[in-house]
């Protein structure tokens, strides 16, 4: 088999020859010469680390939830208002009544389900009634802790308090039936 | 230059008026009366009277003692009696290097107002001079600095200071107060002494105080330097708004012609013209010329045109119709390149703002990765378990991320991700800048071509209401041609006016940005001149002489020094504060206050020549220590040096006669303020 003597790029992409990092490597045959893939660290949004989300998360049952409990339903759609300045935008238009209830397109967010999986392990939120997410004392103690410097997650925190707890069960209820017709 | 002539304290009371009234005359001034006599109150008064109290904290209360506010012992027929204030007022007569006198009258009790100064220019207490000047000024209030009925405004105008601007700590700046200059001539007996240098006023919030005042009272050039230095970014700043308001100025001026602008430098440059000179060009026949040329072709053919008589109808038209045709041609031509420029414009627009919303996106992921990294850095015990690469139930490898587990991928650490977006940011606004200037290139192309388009579309109207109209009336064509001629003419001639007075400008600010360009050079590269390096010097080399004159015990003379730093003293590897007994941080503050007196005075200084010391025989100093002082004082040229003491009596008398020490107040076993004979 024959190994090139130096590692060299392939073309533009993140690709390359390299005979280090085994665990990460992959083998290719290719024309009878084996290629050698090594996967480099990949870019994600900031959306998708779980600790993040898991504060939006818990920012949402600290601020816009009475109680701090939620449904799953309200979660995802406070989720997907939370998410950008656009959703963001929209969502208030909805909640002021200058759009209708079902103009406010959402989406499930899978990245959601995950982070409510790990909150759950991390004990950050408990299931109560089978149904609804409530923050535990932990989760608490920790969102202190992030609440304490004003700008961590501003923008964030300043659309959750302008909500408030307006978002009511019946209200998210309403708008996932909408979607349903 | 600052004087205090006299001191005229006048206390009502219901006993009869008491006070006191005390000359002072240049050099130095002793008064020496029993501890419990009153000194203090004399030279708190002289402050109260300039205003100065600021200079002890933000208090408005007025800081003197109950003998003068509200009730006062005194002996009659050698039996103990009390008298009670009505009221008290505090006068003084100052005096200015112009040998001017100045009047203050300042109320202590009493119904008037004690923010209220009466000022009188002319010795009013013991001349009656100027007593139709009287005129109110206030203190301790805002403004007290600035306004015109401010008296600290006043009282610097009098003295001849010119105060310099100070930065403050969250506040614009503001002018260096006198209140934070007094501390360096007046220690106060109580609190004055236990901090060396000075105990400046905190409340005003001036930064580096110490320092300012210093610079200030020495007239180091590193304050003028960094004024200067200040002024000088001014300058930068304000050429640089002016420049770039000048060229876009010229560059829209130029759509006026559908012309377009280039080479005008986007910095000031120092050289006026630059190597390539900036052009203004307008488009002709879908090509670029300058204006010059544009103009001569223009008058070209309009000399051709003059030269012939315009044509009948008849005569003009076989031409005309030739002449139809190939302007139509060139009109089609035209349009499809202006719908080809459209299309490029349309597509660079929309490509620039998917760019932004890219920049957008990324700069609000960015955030949110900032605010990852400081939830992360906080370190808390509560902080979830993922974060370490493990999951909190089963405490397995666990990828940082919510993707989808079944793939491989590894996401980027919270710092690469930082980086990479950063990184992307630079890369995206690159070609955003890119675009936006492609398309402007392409907005002026597409209006010059369409002015173009106008134009043929015009000359085609033209020729075809000529070939329509009667036989014999002169052609249409040719005589709008002409008109449309000298119309360009006359508008192309006024913008190259107008061009031209651009260029006149901006070669203005380059010269001027030439001129701020060599202020800059000249600013020294450290804060402090030579000649401030010198006064400095000649500071330390008098303090280390008083030092060894009052035999300071601690050190070694020699290794206290002036910091050109902080203008403090120092020594080194020694913290002053803690390792100098007290009687010899005493001997430090008088050695500095008076060096600082001796090197402010020269000629370009502004210490005014004043200097009070009250009680400074403190923390047990020795006699001789102490007589030193008196007699380094004493030979202080230019100046006004105010001691109180109440050393014992005969000792310090004699001593003081020996030394030739003239002006004494020797007030014995008595009170200072004393009953005044009716």
């Amino acid at each position: 088999m024959y190994w090139p003597a130096r590692p060299y790029r392939i073309g533009s992409c993140a690709v390359r020859w390299s005979l280090s990092d085994a665990r990460r490597e992959e083998s290719h045959y290719c024309g009878g010469s084996a290629f050698r893939f090594t996967r480099r660290p990949m870019a994600i949004a900031a959306e998708l680390r779980p600790d993040w989300k898991m504060g939006a998360m818990l920012l949402i049952l600290h601020l816009s939830s009475r109680a701090g409990k939620s449904s799953l339903r309200r979660l995802h759609i406070l989720n997907w208002a939370l998410r950008s300045a656009k959703n963001r935008a929209e969502f208030e238009q909805v909640r002021d009544h200058q759009q209708p209830l079902f103009s406010f397109q959402f989406r499930f967010e899978p990245a959601l389900g995950r982070a409510i999986n790990l909150a759950v392990g991390e004990q950050y939120v408990d299931w109560v009634g089978g149904d609804r997410l409530q923050i535990t004392a932990k989760g608490k103690r920790w969102m202190a802790e992030i609440l304490k410097d004003e700008t961590v997650m501003q923008e964030e925190r300043d659309f959750l308090t302008r909500i408030g707890k307006d978002i009511t069960e019946t209200i998210a209820t309403e708008m996932i039936t909408v979607k349903a017709i | 230059m600052l004087r205090i002539r006299h001191l005229f304290i006048n206390i009502n009371t219901d006993k009869g008026v008491f006070g006191t009234r005390q000359n002072f005359a240049d050099g130095l001034n002793i008064i020496r009366a029993e501890n419990w006599a009153g000194k203090s109150q004399v030279v708190q008064s002289i402050m109260y009277a300039l205003g100065m109290e600021g200079m002890q904290g933000p208090s408005h209360a007025v800081p003197l003692a109950h003998a003068m506010t509200d009730y006062l012992d005194y002996k009659v027929d050698g039996k103990d009696a009390r008298a009670t204030v009505i009221d008290s007022t505090v006068s003084i007569e100052i005096e200015n290097a112009k040998h001017e006198f100045l009047t203050v009258q300042r109320a202590i009790a009493g119904e008037r107002h004690r923010h209220l100064m009466t000022v009188y220019e002319g010795r009013a207490i013991t001349k009656k001079e100027g007593l139709s000047t009287a005129r109110d000024y206030y203190v301790r209030e805002g403004g007290a600095a600035i306004n015109e009925l401010g008296f600290h405004r006043k009282l610097k105008e009098f003295v001849g200071w010119e105060l310099p601007m100070a930065p403050r700590f969250n506040d614009v700046d503001t002018l260096l107060y006198l209140e934070t200059i007094f501390p360096l001539l007046y220690v106060e007996q109580k609190l004055g002494w236990g901090r060396l240098p000075a105990r400046y006023p905190t409340w005003l919030g001036i930064r580096d105080v110490g320092r300012r005042t210093v610079e200030f009272l020495l007239g180091l050039d590193a304050y003028a330097n960094a004024l200067e230095r200040v002024a000088v970014q001014e300058e930068i700043k304000r050429l640089r708004r002016e420049w770039s308001a000048t060229r876009s100025q010229a560059e829209k001026s130029a759509a006026a012609v559908v012309g377009s602008v280039r080479g005008i430098p986007v910095e000031p440059v120092a050289s006026w013209p630059p190597e390539v000179l900036p052009t203004l060009s307008v488009m002709q026949s879908s090509k670029w010329l300058t204006i010059a040329d544009h103009l001569n072709s223009l008058r070209g053919r309009l000399t051709e045109l003059q030269s012939v008589e315009v044509p009948s109808t008849v005569t003009a038209e076989p031409k005309i119709r030739g002449e139809l045709a190939q302007v139509e041609d060139q009109l089609a031509g035209q349009e499809r390149s202006v719908a080809a420029l459209y299309d490029k414009f349309e597509t660079e627009t929309a490509e620039a703002e998917s760019l932004q919303q890219r920049i957008d996106s990324i700069n609000d992921d960015l955030r949110k990765y900032k605010d990852l990294r400081k939830v992360r850095n906080l370190g808390s015990s509560d902080q979830p378990e993922v974060v370490t690469g493990h999951c909190p139930t089963c405490h397995q490898e666990l990828a940082d991320s919510l993707l989808d587990t079944a793939n491989k991928a590894t996401p980027m650490t919270v710092d690469q991700n930082v980086s990479f977006y950063e990184e992307q940011i630079k890369l995206f606004t690159a070609v955003h800048n890119n675009a936006v200037h492609s398309i402007g290139i392409a907005e002026r192309d597409l209006r010059a071509q369409r002015a173009e388009v106008m134009r043929l579309r015009e000359r085609i109207r033209d020729i075809r209401e000529t070939l329509v109209s009667a036989s014999s009336s002169p052609s249409i064509e040719a005589i709008s041609e002409r008109i449309r001629l000298q119309d360009r003419i006359s508008r192309v001639e006024s913008e190259q006016q107008v061009f031209d007075e651009y260029m006149a400008e901006l070669a203005e600010l380059a010269s001027e940005w030439l001129g701020v360009q060599e202020r800059l050079k000249k600013l020294p590269k450290g804060v402090l001149s030579e000649r401030d390096i010198t006064k400095i010097s000649n500071w330390q080399t008098s303090f280390q002489q008083q030092l060894t004159q009052y035999k300071m015990g601690s050190l070694d003379v020699t290794d206290v020094r002036l910091s050109l730093d902080t203008y403090e003293p120092e020594a080194e590897k020694i913290n002053l504060k803690a390792d100098v007994s007290a009687s010899d941080l005493i001997r430090l503050h008088w050695a500095y206050l008076l060096g600082l007196l001796e090197v402010g005075t020269q000629a370009t200084g502004n210490h005014p020549g004043l200097l009070i010391f009250d009680e400074p025989q403190q923390q047990s100093v020795e006699e001789n220590a102490f007589r030193e002082m008196l007699r380094h004082a004493l030979a202080e040229k230019n100046c006004q040096i105010i001691i109180t003491t109440s050393h014992e009596r005969e000792s310090i008398g004699a001593y003081m006669m020996s030394i030739g020490v003239q002006h004494v107040a020797e007030f014995g076993n008595d009170r200072i303020l004393q009953k005044f004979s009716s």
